[in-house]
């Protein structure tokens, strides 16, 4: 490697350089007690056209050193319901319900002022687009220190120190001189990793990544994925990794809740969630989607359109897509709420849906791709 | 920077070349009779061609244009009647009209102009940013509407009608407000604000309004940005998102704005000087117009070019300064 | 797939050596200089009738520029584009006319690339009637292209601000196929679309190929998309392709560090389902600039395996004698590597 010497190859610490590096695959850690409980979280803004109703009735628990994966299409309420844990909803044009208990506290109804020490200190978020969620007139280390000294009270020098600090835990190269760029100076997947030191640098216990590689190229969401592992195994945080993607998934998560229109339909470990799908939405999203690393004859998709959040339909929002609706009598897909439920015997996860055996249903179609 | 800087020196003094050269064409070349109209009623032919030799203007129009340069470049002397005359560089020339030199009559004006718009700027740039900040932070709200209302109603009324109805009736009815003068701040700075108070409440108050909603709508432009949205969920507080965080990068599209107003409140106020009283640039260049005063018109077109630039060199600067992506290598 | 051997076929769009340069202006020097953004830099690709040609690589590689130099959107700065024995890379506007038609383009936005003020009727009758097609039986054409990509031909005379992403996505195609073309250039047909809608439009493509015999040059940079879509794969970086092969080869034998490495760090549903990777190859930094590539190997800056000879000699594109003979590679050391994905 002669004049190979750029910048990046400095980051020790992340140049695996073709040898091997371990599975990110998490084994399954924590699953104790639950530092972060959502209960019965309905998120609804009133607009002109009508309430949205964007977030209902979700419920989840998540222990420290987890990683929950939200998954869903766009529009699903993602990243309504996770913005509402940090209390980033306007309260004047936000209805919220339910309950959101964060390290044993309250979060629903509380202040802005007391929603503050929260934020950035107790749970901190990092959003999907890099370029323009950091400030484009501040170097990054002023953000960085911003972001330090407005919940320690320690003196510029100090704050800098730790801004550089975190820099270089995240592997920017040269992050003293790096602390004095702007923004623009940086490669999107600098950026990212900059907007991860800036979420980190209170040591907050709970990190919600709104599609943290969204905007990134594979080779660049690998090395993001990968850092957020080993924080994660480092600080022992939990995670809330809010994605579109099942191969994310399947790649970082410990637990899985599929959204959609507004509500969880499957919830359960990734295992049970991605290998024995209980609910038609993610058996449909699984069969549409190919994988890299196998050869798939024919891609099932799902018909029509995600729905509209002003007019769900009665009864289950995924009815007019689904093709298993004439295999509940009476109509009732087409008049009642499924409840989020077990639905068949043996290692599955809760599911929104009527039908009584999913599984065997599942298990009878197109040779399945699952092994 | 240096480079940067030269570069743009380099565009500047072309652009000011171009000006004066365009300007020169227009009314040197193009078909006039400020020797007639000096020469008055009762004028002769023989009169009129000896008004014009004093001028210089029998010379061929390529001679007079040179001479012009050379005395804007090095100066020079002027001989009429048997006088002769020194004129250094930069060298206006001298007005017809009334024999003074053109380039000290513009100078004596030019403290009016920087005057009014250092007062007014002061006052419409702060409330107006202030004011469209706060108005930003809550869209449709009363203040808010009433804000877009009564800058709606400013931009239907002309300025020099609020200008004529605030000098009628608080300045000469109910003398609320001072009369409006210039004094020189050097020589007696009490004097100089209250000459000047009343004509920047009404130049400022009147533009802040238009500032007011140009602030506003780049306000609510960046308070929906996503780097808003992270400086809120660091925990900062609102007042440090809305005037640190949102306000940075508003303020920049209206510095530009800025700007190019102050160069031209610079160059020419013409009704704010002429209701109230004042001998500013405005007033002098339209005089000139009117007298068909050659060199005077000269003088303030490029004086006025020159302003400008320098103007639009300021604001790039600043800009730079204000946006680091614009980065001036 | 028919893809392996192509002994014996002329192929209906030849590139050689394609080259596109972009000038750029930067601020330095007293006036300012200009500087090279080598977006394609000598490119070679053969597309036969009615097959699929995947092209792959990191955002910024080309990709685009090289679909959109194929088809004259631009005019390539060097190089040659064959379509069925005629030259097009040079020929001018009035000769290319013709060809237009022949060659189409689907694009990633599906809002952006239509027209919000015509209805759907116009932006599909709009080529027809440009090239003197299906005359006096206009309307009908088009209902029958709606009904062709999926959509209600009652959708005429409606405007694309009422449909849906994956239906908006429907439309471009209808435009696309409207003028009976052989080759189509999609760039990023899927990327914008919704997961449960993406399954539609590739299905949709599929259709398209094996009906019409349509071939495809398909860019995107989701590899499972590719590896589902296409015959054979071309990987890009900086403005070159690396490794050229049937997919199969370049899924399961790949043997260039940088197409490891991609394959490597895809995310992989099979992870969970099956066994989980061996390898696991994770690149540094970031790809360089193309103003200013690096010498040799343009990928040795990131390359793991990069030696003296990498900086000084550009590796050539060519297979190998271990390796299948269509499949080829532009590397001086190209080993394979096992188990860099996820066995099912
Ligand atoms: N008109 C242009 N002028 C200057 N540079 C250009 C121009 N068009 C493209 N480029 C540059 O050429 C390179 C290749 O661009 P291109 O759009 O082909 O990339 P791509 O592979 O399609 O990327 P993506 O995956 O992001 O779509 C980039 O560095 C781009 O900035
Ligand atoms: N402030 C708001 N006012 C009205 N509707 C909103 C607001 N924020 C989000 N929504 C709507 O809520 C729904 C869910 O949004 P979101 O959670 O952002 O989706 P995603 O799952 O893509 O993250 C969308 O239909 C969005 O338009
Ligand atoms: S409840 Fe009915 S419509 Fe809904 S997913 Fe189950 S089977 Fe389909
Ligand atoms: S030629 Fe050298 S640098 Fe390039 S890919 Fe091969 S080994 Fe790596
Ligand atoms: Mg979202
Ligand atoms: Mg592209």
């Amino acid at each position: 490697m002669s004049a190979a010497v750029n910048e990046a190859a400095h980051s020790a610490a992340h140049t695996p350089a073709g040898g091997p590096r371990p599975s990110r695959r998490p084994s399954h850690k924590g699953q104790d007690e639950a530092f972060l409980v959502v209960d019965d979280l309905s998120v609804q803004f009133p607009t002109e056209d009508g309430l949205v109703k964007a977030v209902q009735n979700v419920s989840y628990s998540l222990p420290l050193g987890r990683t929950l994966a939200i998954v869903g299409e766009s529009g699903s309420g993602k990243s309504v319901s996770s913005m509402a844990i940090m209390g980033l909803h306007d309260p004047k044009r936000t209805i919220i319900t339910g309950s959101i208990s964060l390290g044993g506290e309250q979060i629903v109804g509380r202040s802005q002022d007391d929603m503050r020490k929260i934020r950035g200190q107790v749970a901190s978020i990092i959003f999907q687009d890099p370029q323009s969620s950091l400030h484009p007139y501040f170097t990054v280390g002023w953000q960085l220190r911003e972001a330090y000294r407005e919940h320690h009270q320690v003196s510029k020098s100090v704050a800098h120190t730790r801004a550089i600090e975190m820099l270089d835990r995240v592997g920017i190269p040269h992050p003293k001189r790096r602390a004095d760029q702007y923004p623009f100076e940086f490669s999107g997947g600098m950026r990212q990793r900059a907007m991860i030191a800036m979420a980190l640098i209170n040591d907050p216990q709970l990190i919600i990544a709104d599609e943290p590689t969204t905007a990134l190229d594979v080779t660049v969401q690998a090395q993001i994925l990968d850092l957020l592992n080993d924080l994660q195994a480092e600080f022992g945080s939990a995670i809330i990794m809010i994605t579109h993607d099942l191969a994310v998934v399947a790649e970082v998560a410990d637990d899985v809740m599929v959204m959609y229109g507004g509500r969880a339909v499957e919830h359960g470990t990734a295992e049970q969630v991605l290998v024995r799908p209980n609910h038609p939405y993610t058996w449909g999203l699984l069969q549409s989607i190919p994988a890299v690393s196998s050869e798939q004859a024919e891609l099932y998709p799902i018909k029509g359109n995600p729905p509209s959040l002003l007019s769900l339909p009665p009864g289950c929002s995924f009815a007019p897509r689904c093709p298993y609706v004439d295999r509940v009598p009476d109509g009732k897909c087409r008049t009642d709420l499924p409840e989020l439920i077990s639905r068949s015997a043996g290692d599955h996860g809760l599911s929104r849906c009527h039908l009584s055996n999913p599984d065997a249903i599942f298990a009878a179609e197109v040779e399945p791709r699952i092994a | 920077m240096l480079v940067y800087i030269l570069r743009r020196l380099a565009s500047a003094i072309s652009v000011v070349l171009v000006t004066i050269v365009i300007s020169f064409g227009l009314f040197f070349v193009a078909p006039s009779d400020p020797a007639g109209m000096l020469c008055g009623v009762k004028c002769t032919p023989a009169r009129v061609a000896e008004i014009e030799k004093s001028l210089g203007l029998d010379k061929p129009t390529s001679e007079q244009f040179a001479l012009y340069m050379k005395g804007l470049v090095v100066g020079r002397t002027y001989e009429s009647g048997g006088v002769t005359r020194e004129c250094p560089a930069p060298c206006l020339g001298f007005s017809f009209k009334n024999d003074q030199p053109v380039l000290g009559t513009l100078i004596a004006r030019l403290p009016v102009n920087l005057s009014l718009v250092f007062g007014a700027a002061l006052i419409f740039l702060i409330t107006g940013v202030t004011v469209g900040s706060l108005a930003a932070k809550r869209p449709g709200t009363t203040g808010d509407r009433a804000l877009v209302g009564t800058t709606l109603l400013m931009s239907s009324v002309p300025y020099y009608i609020i200008a004529i109805l605030v000098f009628l009736y608080l300045v000469i009815q109910v003398p609320i407000l001072p009369r409006p003068a210039y004094v020189s701040p050097f020589q007696n700075p009490g004097a100089w604000i209250a000459g000047m108070i009343t004509p920047w409440l009404v130049l400022g108050i009147y533009s802040s309004t238009s500032y007011a909603r140009y602030s506003r709508g780049s306000m609510i432009e960046s308070l929906s940005e996503d780097y808003v949205r992270t400086a809120r969920a660091k925990g900062l507080s609102d007042r440090r998102v809305t005037f640190v965080h949102a306000l940075r990068a508003a303020i920049t599209p209206v510095m530009t704005i800025f700007g190019l107003d102050v160069a031209g409140l610079l160059v020419s106020s013409i009704f704010t000087e002429k209701i109230f009283g004042l001998q500013g640039l405005g007033i002098t260049a339209l005089q000139s117009l009117t007298n068909y005063d050659l060199p005077l018109i000269m003088g303030t077109v490029i004086v006025g070019a020159v302003v400008l630039v320098i103007m639009n060199f300021i604001v790039d600067v600043l800009y730079s300064v204000l946006d680091p992506r614009v980065r001036l290598v | 797939m028919e893809s392996t051997n192509r002994a014996g076929q002329t192929p209906i769009l030849t590139v050689r050596d394609l080259k596109m340069h972009f000038p750029v202006k930067n601020n330095e020097g007293l006036l300012g200089g200009r500087q090279i953004v080598k977006a394609v830099d000598g490119v070679d690709l053969d597309l036969y009738a009615g097959e699929t040609l995947g092209l792959v690589g990191e955002s910024g590689c080309g990709k685009s520029t090289l679909g959109r130099s194929i088809i004259r959107l631009t005019r390539p700065t060097a190089g040659s584009v064959l379509f069925q024995g005629t030259e097009m890379a040079t020929i001018g506007e009035r000769q290319l006319r013709p060809f237009r038609r022949k060659l189409q383009m689907i694009f990633q936005d599906p809002y952006g690339s239509l027209n919000p003020r015509q209805t759907v009727g116009t932006i599909i009758k709009t080529p027809l009637e440009v090239h003197g097609l299906a005359k006096g039986k206009e309307k009908e054409r088009v209902q029958d292209l709606l009904a062709r990509v999926g959509l209600n031909p009652e959708h005429y005379n409606r405007y694309p601000s009422e449909f849906s992403g994956g239906q908006r996505q429907r439309i471009g195609i209808a435009r696309a196929l409207a003028v009976e073309p052989q080759v189509i250039i999609a760039d990023e047909p899927v990327s914008a679309l919704d997961v449960s809608i993406q399954a539609q439009v590739i299905n949709l493509l599929n259709a398209l190929r094996r009906d019409l015999g349509i071939a495809f040059i398909f860019i995107a940079h989701d590899l499972g998309v590719v590896r589902h879509f296409c015959d054979r794969v071309a990987v890009m970086y900086l403005g070159k392709i690396v490794e050229y092969g049937p997919k199969h080869e370049v899924y399961e034998r790949p043997r260039h560090p940088y197409t490891q490495a991609l394959l490597s760090a895809a995310p992989d549903l099979n992870v969970v389902r099956g066994v989980p990777p061996k390898e696991h190859i994770r690149l540094v930094g970031d790809v360089p600039s193309p103003i200013d590539p690096p010498s040799g190997c343009r990928f040795r800056t990131r390359c793991w395996k990069a030696q003296a000879i990498c900086a000084e000699q550009e590796p050539v594109l060519e297979s190998r004698d271990d390796s299948a003979q269509d499949h080829r590679i532009a590397c001086h050391f190209p080993a394979q590597l096992e188990g860099l994905t996820a066995a099912v």
